[in-house]
Parts: structure tokens; sequence; C-alpha cells
């Protein structure tokens, strides 16, 4: 059966069917109903994907139409919009309103977005059901020690993500006190991203951990053995394969926050009253197999929080010189961070920071 | 052509606004399409552009090794999109 999408509006000049089909084009099917009894007898019987449904209807109010798709068994799988919205109503229960005046090109663009997700997901969704399972189960736990805590945020853009992150704290000895990590940002979002992170997880846990192992002396050598690898894996293929990452030991003992970026934002360090911001500037993995990676240091005197973050969430807090948000669009790629609390001990105490 | 425009040999690229995933598509056929009518040199000009994802730097990567790196520039790049570029080690495109 060809997927398809339901509009329950008057639409006089046919311009919301218009615009549906062309950017449907061979996707979907558009189907329409100019009132909200007819609009919910085709949904009954196209039981289509996405609905589309205006506020100004002929027979039934469109608030009204939405709750009633939304209560049904079919409903509740299916993406409803209410559009030309001037006024809330209680009981609304469309997954999307759409204010009037109506900003078309953004009405569209939303559309096809929210379409595409459901219908690569309907496509797919067992597959998608084991690979979300597989995310979920590399993802960290929170840590919760006396000179720290570490904690996250995951949210994929699209169900499946092209990030992934790791730390992990071996028991400390006499001579070695660290807290070992990696966050990194695959190119794009779905089950084509997920097999890449899946194996940038890999590769950045097994080399991270001949550093633990005194194998590698420093971070810039396991940057550079994962972008090697990247090259081995991906030889045959024309597509670069690109992967911004950072890894990073926190050393409890030396009081220092070593790290090596490869295309990786800025890392953001609280102080008490200051937000620091390191900019870094290196090539991703996958861009050349010459590049040099350099592992830096920062001292942690007076440290309170570490945040390290793909683009995702460090794009959000940009803004121009007004102060204003920069970006025309609320969330558009996975968000992921990892958060080091450095909890203040007695000066007395050896292990202290 | 929506993104490309071919200058004899040289083959100008300008996206305006969101250079994302979701257009690549669209511009690798219009890349394609002026290899195939000569092309060996590219140019990015993003006077236009506002932003910039891991997909769009993929993809210009990708041209870059195509037309080797003495072929391949930028230009105009300004606000998030310079910001990217800086991040990721990519300055000396700008020319």
């Amino acid at each position: 059966m060809i997927p398809s999408l339901l509009l329950v509006s008057e639409d006089p000049q046919d311009f919301l069917k218009k615009g549906l089909r062309e950017i449907m084009e061979d996707t979907a099917q558009v189907i329409t109903s100019g009132s909200g009894l007819e609009g919910l007898l085709k949904f009954q019987e196209t039981s289509p994907m996405l609905v589309i449904v205006d506020s100004d209807l002929p027979d039934i109010c469109g608030a009204s139409i939405t709750s009633i798709i939304k209560d049904t068994p079919e409903g509740r799988k299916t993406i409803v919009y209410l559009i030309n919205v001037r006024s809330l109503l209680l009981n609304v229960k469309a997954d999307r309103l759409i204010s009037a005046p109506i900003n078309y090109e953004v009405l569209f663009e939303q559309v096809h977005q929210d379409f595409e997700r459901k219908l690569f997901y309907h496509t797919r969704s067992a597959e998608v059901e084991q690979a979300i399972s597989n995310q979920q189960g590399m993802l960290p736990s929170k840590l919760k020690h006396d000179n720290f805590e570490v904690d996250f945020l995951y949210s994929p853009y699209n169900t499946l993500s092209g990030d992934g992150m790791f730390y992990w704290y071996p028991p400390p000895t006499d001579t070695k006190n660290v807290l070992y990590g990696f966050l990194f940002d695959c190119t794009g979002h779905d089950l084509s991203s997920y097999g890449q992170a899946g194996m940038v997880w890999v590769t950045l846990r097994h080399q991270l951990d001949f550093l633990q192992k005194d194998i590698y002396s420093n971070l810039a050598m396991v940057l550079d053995s994962v972008n090697k690898d990247t090259f081995r894996f991906y030889c045959n293929s024309d597509e670069p394969q690109l992967t911004s990452v950072i890894v990073f030991c926190v050393d409890f003992l030396k009081k220092e926050l070593r790290f090596a970026p490869a295309g990786a934002p800025e890392i953001l360090i609280k102080k008490e009253n200051t937000l620091k911001r390191i900019q870094t500037s290196s090539h991703p993995i996958g861009f050349s197999e010459d590049t040099e990676y350099e592992e830096k240091s920062v001292p942690l005197e007076n440290v309170k929080e570490i945040i390290f973050s793909t683009d995702g969430l460090s794009e959000l807090f940009l803004c121009n010189q007004e102060g204003r948000f920069v970006l025309h669009e609320a969330k558009h790629d996975d968000v992921s961070a990892i958060f080091i609390k450095l909890k203040d001990k007695n000066p007395s105490t050896m292990d202290g920071i | 052509m929506k993104y490309v425009t071919v200058d004899g040999d040289t083959m100008i690229l300008s996206v305006p606004g969101n250079y994302k995933f979701s257009i690549t598509k669209a511009i690798d056929y219009e890349v394609q399409t002026a290899y195939q009518n000569g092309c060996t040199k590219a140019v990015i000009d993003f006077n236009d552009t506002t932003t910039m994802d891991s997909a769009s730097l993929r993809q210009l990567t990708k041209i870059y090794r195509q037309v080797n790196k003495e072929n391949f520039s930028a230009k105009n790049a300004k606000g998030l999109v310079l910001a990217v570029l800086k991040q990721n080690n990519l300055e000396n495109w700008l020319r």
C-alpha cells in the first residue's frame, strides 16, 4: 500500500494540496477532504501516516477532529497537525499546532521531515528497534564519587543517533587516579550513521584502553590510531567518513584535564563565577590520513564543572551580537554532552581538587 | 541549476541559508553535472550560507578530494560557517 497523507481542509484555492503534493513527490499519496466528518471517514478508510486538519472546517471544529483521531488506536500511531490555530482550546490532542497566519515554507518543511521520519520507522521498524536497543546499551552510567560526579545528555535527532559517548573510572591507586572518556559525532543520522557510530565507539573504547594500560603515552596516539582505522575500514568507499571526536582524561593526582580534539566543538570550563570556552581547531577523524593530532592540558584549579558536547548542543548557544539566537530551527541535530562536576574536598585530603 | 553555476572550468557552489543533510543529494546531482560539463575546479561561496552541518562538511570534503586541493577554495565565510571551518582546522580553504 502506498503511504498516504490526509489533508482535511476546505482549501479553496488548492494551495495546500498542491504544496503538499509537490513536497511529497513520489513518497506518498495526498488524500483530501473538505469537511470534518468526511475527513474522519477517510481517515478510517486510508490509515494515513500523517493528517493535517484545518481549524476552520464547515461542519465540526478542527481541534475536535484532531482529538477524535488521536483517541483511536490507529490515530495514536499517526502524526496529527492542527493548522490555522487562533486560540487554544482544552483537550486538543494534535501533535503539532500551527498558528495563523501560516508560514507555508516552514509548514511544508516540517511536514516533509515528520513524514520521512515516520516512513523510515514504519518500513524498518524491527531493524530500528534493535538498533535503538543496541545504542541505549552502549550509553554510560551516571557516576558519583567523593571528588566528582559525571552525568550525560543524549537526544537523537531522529530515533537513532550518529553521536556516541563513554567514560569510566578505574579504581584509583597511589600512582594513578584518572577518569577516561570520549564523545563523538558521526555524519548524519538514522541507520547508516548508526553503523558508523557503532564502529567508532568500539574503536575509541579499544584505543583509549591502550592509554589506560600505558601502551600509549598520550591521547594524540589514540586519535591517530582511530583515524588510521577509519581509513582502513572505509578504504573502498568514495564517501569521506568524517567523525568529530574528543578524547579526555581527568587526572585527579596531577590535577589537570588532558584532551585531544578532532574537529570537536569548544569545551566549557565552569569556575566559581566564570565560564571559560576552550576553542579547538583540528581536522575531524577521516579527513586526512596524515593529520597530526595534539594532546592539550588545562589545570583544574578552581574548576567546578567541565562540559563536553557535540555541535548539536553547542550550536544552540550561539547568538549574534544583539544576543539573539541565530538558528532558524529549534533543533536540527543529535544532541549529546558529558557533564563532569568536580567537588571541593578538605584541603588536607590527598586526592581532592 | 539551483546551487551550482559553471564559469569555464570552475564550478561555483553557493548554498543559501542552512546547508544541511536534506539538500546534499540535490547538490551532489548538480556537482556531478558540473563535472560532466568539464569542471575541474571548485569555489565554495558561503556568502549566503548561514549554517552548515557535518553532512555538508562531508560533501565539501568529497569535492575537495575530487578536484584536488590546489583546485579547491572557499570564500565569504562568516558567523557559524566560519566557526565550523575553524573548529575543523579548514580555514586554509578560504582564499
